[in-house]
């Protein structure tokens, strides 16, 4: 089903249902939000409203000023309400077990059958009731490794989220959190559930204005139910236990492994009359939550610069797999008055950047600023030769050390550790990016197949990395031969047109795409054990280089495997797109 | 539109060209034979130097 999926995405093709499931009496679908003019159809009559509501919280004074054109906004916060015992409650239907339900596993790799599209919902203990809960997306993982089939399920769930404010409270009184996840159910209580919303706005009330319908609920054994749904799985999560959780194939195009994560004991499933599975995939980007992202930014886009002062614009990049790289353009004005223009303000809002909800995630942020306002973050290669340009290697680079990264990124020292590094560039160029050769790369002793990735970049492989030890001194002799050269070949030298080195395990691959560079560079690296400098120095804590930026891209034995299609499974799914089959020519 | 269902939202879907329905029965399963690797790996492997 995962391959079907898949090939159909890529081609971006069609929502798919899926009208038989082996082993499961229940139907599935999935690509609902494939594309994101299919998710922008899917909420054409709210869209508008939603982006209204999300300025008028910005500025108040916008809906005095135009009364009329925040009429409709007013009308659909009535939606927002939710619904406590509405009159039907079609989730109510049947009650079934976990193993009724479709065991969809991704990957060939994957620990068992995951939930993909749940809906986590959660309350506060200290205050009870659906205002103060929290919903999220949470991966649950329903069979596989020590989990007591059709009686537990793993819960997992990452650094920053509501949930673990919550569990944490529970456990504080040595209580188990009880925890609800809906699935299916209107679009709109799925994409509440990975809306980011600001402290104190309940996904529920968003849901229902999202969807044009307020959000219904009821509770059963003290469980909170969402009515609407297709199925409700309810259950109990006890302090201090956990259980090994994954592998998962994820977002960012590796497996997540196995490590512990809560466990939650099943107390009952339930399940409408006809009820249909949701599901999506993820892998190596672009994927189905790539329009998810898309759809969230069209929401969203223009609230960020109320929310950071001085910030125009962010772009998480999705084919870095969002959190590793985050692209940003900010406002310089500290001093309008001095000659000399250097990253000032952008700095500080770097900082805040790095200090704001999900953005906080970002593992390398770049950030520049452009007087001109010619400049985007969605023409990824144009905004890096801005700052390719511009970047000063020996001032620029800031690190973040031993800090916490995001969960799913395993190129860090351990689970959720490792390194931020912020890249700022402003003012005017000073290097010549324009002519990308291979020249001087071609002789080095310990490196070979030197590509151009764009100008200013070049990719060039070497053996496969053991250890860190081993990789200072190749890096080392990389420095020295490099060095040499930029002594002896003055001004003119074509090292001065290069700001990044990428060392990789194959520079074909890496310089193919702009999207191969992206997730090798990217994924990769950790900032402050992978970044290497020609000519490197640290002056009064300070580090800079001045040659070439040096980026260690290779794999390392502590990453997860890449996520990878099975050739057989490839070969097995031809049938549905052959004649006869229910997917001939859609494609 | 509000949509009171996902196949509320299906239906609409597929009578805008949108969806397609696949009649065949469809294998869940996409694995390598049940094998799960160990894939609790350490990150000393490669920072013990």
């Amino acid at each position: 089903m995962a391959a079907i999926h898949l090939r159909v995405h890529e081609a971006g093709g069609p929502a798919l249902l899926f009208e038989k499931v082996k082993g499961s009496k229940f139907r599935a679908a999935s690509n609902i939000f494939g594309t994101l003019v299919r998710s922008e159809f899917i909420f054409r009559d709210s869209l508008k409203t939603v982006q209204q509501l999300i300025e008028l919280k910005d500025d108040p004074v916008k809906a005095i000023k135009s009364p009329f054109k925040n009429f409709s906004a007013g009308l659909a916060a009535l939606k927002a309400l939710p619904k406590k015992n509405p009159f039907q409650k079609p989730v109510l239907f049947e009650e079934i077990k976990l193993t009724d339900l479709p065991q969809i596993q991704h990957w060939p790799m994957d620990g068992g059958a995951f939930v993909t599209l749940p809906q986590v919902y959660t309350e506060d203990i200290d205050k009870p009731g659906i205002m103060h809960a929290n919903l999220g997306m949470y991966r649950i993982q329903l069979s596989g490794n020590d989990y007591e089939p059709d009686k537990e399920a793993g819960l997992h769930y990452q650094l920053h989220r509501g949930i673990g404010v919550h569990q944490h409270k529970a456990n504080k009184k040595g209580l188990p959190l009880k925890v609800s996840v809906f699935v299916g159910g209107p679009p709109s209580h799925s994409v509440a559930a990975v809306m980011p919303l600001p402290e104190g706005i309940s996904e529920m009330t968003f849901a229902g204005v999202l969807g044009g319908r307020r959000f219904r609920y009821c509770y059963e054994d003290g469980f909170c139910i969402s009515t609407d749904a297709d199925f409700v799985i309810t259950g109990e999560v006890y302090p201090n236990d956990n259980r090994p959780e994954g592998p998962f194939g994820d977002h960012l195009g590796y497996y997540s492994l196995t490590h512990d994560f809560p466990v939650m004991k099943v107390h009952k499933v339930y399940a409408r009359k006809n009820a249909i599975w949701p599901f999506t995939v993820v892998g190596r980007p672009p994927q189905e939550d790539t329009s998810f992202g898309k759809l969230i930014h069209a929401m969203t886009g223009k609230a960020i610069q109320q929310e950071i002062p001085g910030l125009k614009e962010v772009h998480a990049v999705d084919a870095a797999g969002v959190h590793p790289l985050l692209l940003a353009i900010g406002s310089e004005r500290y001093t309008p008055y001095s000659p000399a223009r250097q990253p000032a303000e952008i700095l500080t809002i770097a900082n805040h950047v790095l200090g704001t909800g999900q953005l906080s995630l970002a593992k390398f942020l770049f950030i520049t600023a452009d007087d001109d306002n010619a400049l985007s973050t969605n023409n990824i290669e144009t905004y890096f030769r801005f700052v390719l340009e511009r970047i000063n290697l020996k001032r620029d680079i800031h690190f973040y050390t031993n800090t916490t990264i995001d969960t799913l990124d395993y190129s860090g020292e351990s689970l959720n550790s490792g390194s931020k590094v912020v890249l700022a560039a402003y003012g005017e160029p000073i290097r010549n990016i324009g002519n990308n050769h291979t020249g001087v790369f071609n002789n080095l002793n310990g490196f070979e197949n030197p590509k151009p990735v764009m100008p200013g970049v070049i990719a060039i492989q070497a053996k496969a990395f053991s250890d860190y030890k081993t990789a200072a001194e190749e890096i080392g002799m990389m420095n020295i031969q490099l060095s040499m050269i930029n002594a002896q070949r003055p001004v003119d030298d074509q090292l001065k047109t290069i700001a990044f080195i990428i060392i990789c395990d194959d520079a074909g691959f890496v310089s193919e795409t702009m999207n191969n560079f992206l997730w090798v560079t990217f994924t990769r690296c950790n900032p402050s054990h992978d970044m290497y400098g020609i000519g490197s120095f640290t002056e009064n804590k300070h580090w800079g280089c001045t040659g070439p930026l040096v980026f260690d891209a290779r794999i390392k034995p502590h990453h997860a495997p890449p996520v990878e299609k099975d050739a057989g499974i490839e070969k097995k799914i031809n049938r549905f797109f052959e004649k006869g089959g229910s997917l001939y020519g859609v494609l | 539109m509000s949509y009171h269902s996902l196949e509320a939202c299906l239906l609409d879907l597929e009578k805008n060209g949108q969806l397609i329905r696949i009649k065949e029965e469809v294998d869940p399963y996409l694995g390598n034979g049940g094998h799960t690797p160990a894939c609790t790996r350490s990150w000393r492997s490669c920072f013990a130097v």
